[in-house]
């Protein structure tokens, strides 16, 4: 499976990558929404963390995108917004998951096993 | 929103993004906050800042030495300090605890994506129609200072 990390925080691209390397074959990485979509439509991730405050495209608006272009997608969203009517509205628009930050490398790995293991 | 209880929810999130960072030793420590007089210096080597609209209006600033952001940034496990990594991760934090504050202000408290500003904090940064403080901090013995300058719409 191929994890797509959207974050405009190199540091949290990072972190994500490097504490979820070992459960993916592949890590592809954007830096915001627009930039998500035209890699999604490239490389077609099976399993996706999404910020959602970044610029040119939000978090929201680029879940909505995604799940259009690839309907069986994971979505874990991965945002500083701690707010319950974000995380409704996100998993209402198709996320499969919300993990607030500050997050540790062992909520954000049992956070991404909940994700791939979702059934249809 | 009483300006006591607004310094309360910015110290949980400061308490809150430190937590994950500290081992048992190395707990951050907060300041008595302070109202930023006139012509007040504020700020250290890099500040992230979040712009605020929605029901309140203005702006949360991050702001810490070189050594705490290079701290901080080990801490997550990154090896590069340069430039870019200590502008991102001032960016971050005040991302994180500005985006927390939510979990008490509300979907109504919006937060723009970070900028970050190099050196001193300059008055026109602030809002000036709000009051402006800051929640002094340190961990592992450097400094740092939460500065928030709100004002909420009146119905």
């Amino acid at each position: 499976m191929r994890l797509m990390v959207v974050d405009d925080s190199l540091v949290i691209r990072n972190r994500i990558s490097r504490a979820l390397s070992a459960e993916f074959s592949g890590i592809l990485r954007a830096a915001d929404g627009t930039e998500a979509i035209k890699i999604a439509v490239a490389k077609q991730p099976e399993v996706i963390t999404m910020d959602l405050t970044m610029p040119n495209m939000d978090g929201v608006a680029c879940i909505q995108e995604i799940i259009k272009l690839l309907p069986r997608v994971r979505i874990l969203v991965v945002s500083a917004l701690a707010d319950k009517a974000t995380a409704i509205e996100a998993l209402s628009k198709g996320a499969n998951g919300f993990l607030c930050k500050p997050f540790t490398e062992a909520e954000l790995e049992s956070a991404i096993r909940k994700v791939i293991q979702l059934e249809y | 929103m009483k300006l006591e209880r607004e310094i309360d929810i910015f110290i949980e999130g400061v308490r809150r993004y430190f937590k994950p960072l500290s081992k048992a030793d190395q707990e951050v420590t907060i300041g008595t906050p302070f109202l930023i007089k006139h012509d007040q210096p504020m700020g250290l080597d890099y500040t992230g800042l979040i712009a605020v609209s929605g029901d309140a209006r203005g702006v949360v600033l991050f702001s810490a030495s070189k050594v705490m952001l290079k701290y901080i940034l080990l801490r997550q496990s990154e090896t590069k300090f340069d430039e870019i990594y200590l502008h991102d991760i001032a960016g971050e934090v005040a991302n994180t605890i500005a985006g927390n504050a939510r979990q008490h202000l509300g979907a109504r408290f919006h937060i723009s994506p970070p900028r970050v500003l190099n050196g001193k904090i300059e008055r026109r940064h602030l809002s000036s129609d709000s009051r402006s403080y800051v929640i002094p901090l340190r961990w592992r013995k450097n400094g740092a200072e939460l500065i928030v300058s709100l004002s909420y719409a009146t119905s």
